[in-house]
């Protein structure tokens, strides 16, 4: 009987110390190493085709579902940053009322209550985020290719959005071509220009030539 | 690989069987086996998970000496393997990258029905050499972390180790309690996740204790 109580105890003892000595891999990472940057495209869109690009002034806010536009330092600092990196791969910014070929929405998004957001499903509601009429196509959809990231989002995210305005007219649709999805921690107190390239970095396709 | 470790302990303990108490045994039957455990990866568990040897592990057996030269013993152990990678891109989809920072960690719980053979049989000696050869399951928690975004996977698997190490008795009145050493090869079935096995080496320091 004695036995039995001490293996039981020294089994306990060990089974307490063995958990706590379990190395947990989130305490471990600093804000910058819990980001991860997701980049998609449209394979059949050929980016060199693509000379100029108009980005809006502000981002699309999503805040547990409900959608705003907002103009925050923050939102300031990932538009200019955005802007840079277009024209570093050789796009050349035009005003919306010209003719731009590629369109940039920026949107961000807090999900804190309503639980999961899809990715994917996150397209269906686009249009109720983005005017399509706001690019000088108001009765035209937007158009995702299925291939784009299915994650699903938990906190909080960036997504940068690239739209193929050149061949909305004929598509009749403003097709996604180029997604770039920011997680994780500190998004939104973190250097903006570096999150950014870190998506065109792991884009060499994307640039004109 | 399976079958012939299954034979292999099945001979050994018929062969115990039928020298069981053709010899005195000292002390008590029962023997209580514990250790701090240390593992290295190798083959595709190293190359394709971690190559990190993981120092967080201990090893437990509580062993029936059948005759002073063969015991049985049901052993149980925990292993913590951790390893986090620098930020890459990695290519997640068609057309879909991912630039993270990898962490991978895998958690193992081997039981195993465990035979050693302790050639000096009781008598007494300095250091008493022993081979074993156990074969069961590793129940196994596999964790990837893309960044903070983790996936999980729980399983068991066959596993099977063959060691060596040596025991020294505290004194000549305690036979069977004393210091343990021992090196193992820790076969361990799995094919998941891009992973083929998780084998590895270990090295582990403990105490045997006859119990009362």
């Amino acid at each position: 009987m004695k036995t039995t109580y001490l293996l039981l105890g020294s089994a306990m003892v060990l089974g307490v110390a063995l958990i706590s000595c379990t190395k947990n891999p989130l305490s471990k990472l600093t804000a910058e190493e819990s980001r991860i940057y997701v980049t998609n495209y449209d394979s059949s869109a050929n980016f060199s085709s693509f000379k100029t690009f108009s980005i809006s002034d502000s981002i699309a806010y999503i805040d547990n579902g409900v959608s705003r536009k907002e103009r925050t330092a923050v939102d300031q600092a990932f538009i200019a940053a955005v802007r840079s990196q277009m024209s570093a791969v050789g796009y050349t910014e035009v005003n919306r009322g010209n003719s731009p070929d590629v369109g940039v929405n920026i949107t961000r998004i807090n999900n804190t209550s309503t639980g999961v957001l899809v990715y994917n499903n996150f397209y269906g509601g686009y249009g109720g985020f983005y005017d399509p009429f706001y690019w000088g196509y108001g009765g035209f959809g937007y158009a995702a290719p299925n291939s784009f990231a299915t994650f699903a989002i938990k906190e909080g995210a960036l997504t940068i959005d690239l739209l193929d305005l050149k061949d909305a007219a004929v598509n009749k649709n403003i097709n996604i071509i180029w997604t770039g999805l920011i997680r994780g921690s500190g998004i939104f107190t973190s250097n903006a220009n570096v999150q950014v390239k870190a998506l065109f970095d792991q884009s060499p396709y994307l640039r004109t030539n | 690989m399976k079958k012939s470790i299954t034979a292999i302990v099945t001979i050994l303990c018929s062969v115990a069987a039928t020298q069981a108490f053709s010899q005195d045994v000292v002390g008590n039957r029962w023997r209580l086996q514990l250790g701090y455990n240390v593992s290295a990866p190798i083959g595709s568990f190293k190359n394709d998970f971690i190559d990190k040897t993981s120092f967080r592990g201990a090893t437990g057996e509580l062993r029936y000496i059948i005759n002073p030269k063969f015991a049985v013993g049901l052993a149980g152990g925990y292993q913590d393997f951790y390893q986090k990678y620098p930020r890459a891109v990695y290519n997640t989809g068609d057309n879909e990258n991912i630039s993270a920072v990898l962490t991978n960690t895998m958690q193992l719980i081997p039981i195993m029905l465990r035979g050693t053979y302790f050639p000096t049989g009781e008598k007494q000696a300095f250091a008493k050499p022993f081979v074993s050869l156990g074969a069961g399951a590793n129940v196994i928690t596999y964790k990837q972390y893309l960044g903070e975004f983790g996936s999980r996977d729980n399983s068991a698997r066959f596993a099977a180790s063959a060691g060596a190490g040596v025991l020294i008795p505290f004194n000549k009145y305690t036979n069977g309690t004393g210091f343990t050493l021992g090196a193992n090869y820790n076969y361990g079935a799995y094919n998941k996740n891009g992973i083929g096995n998780i084998n590895s080496v270990s090295f582990n320091v403990g105490l045997a204790i006859e119990l009362k």
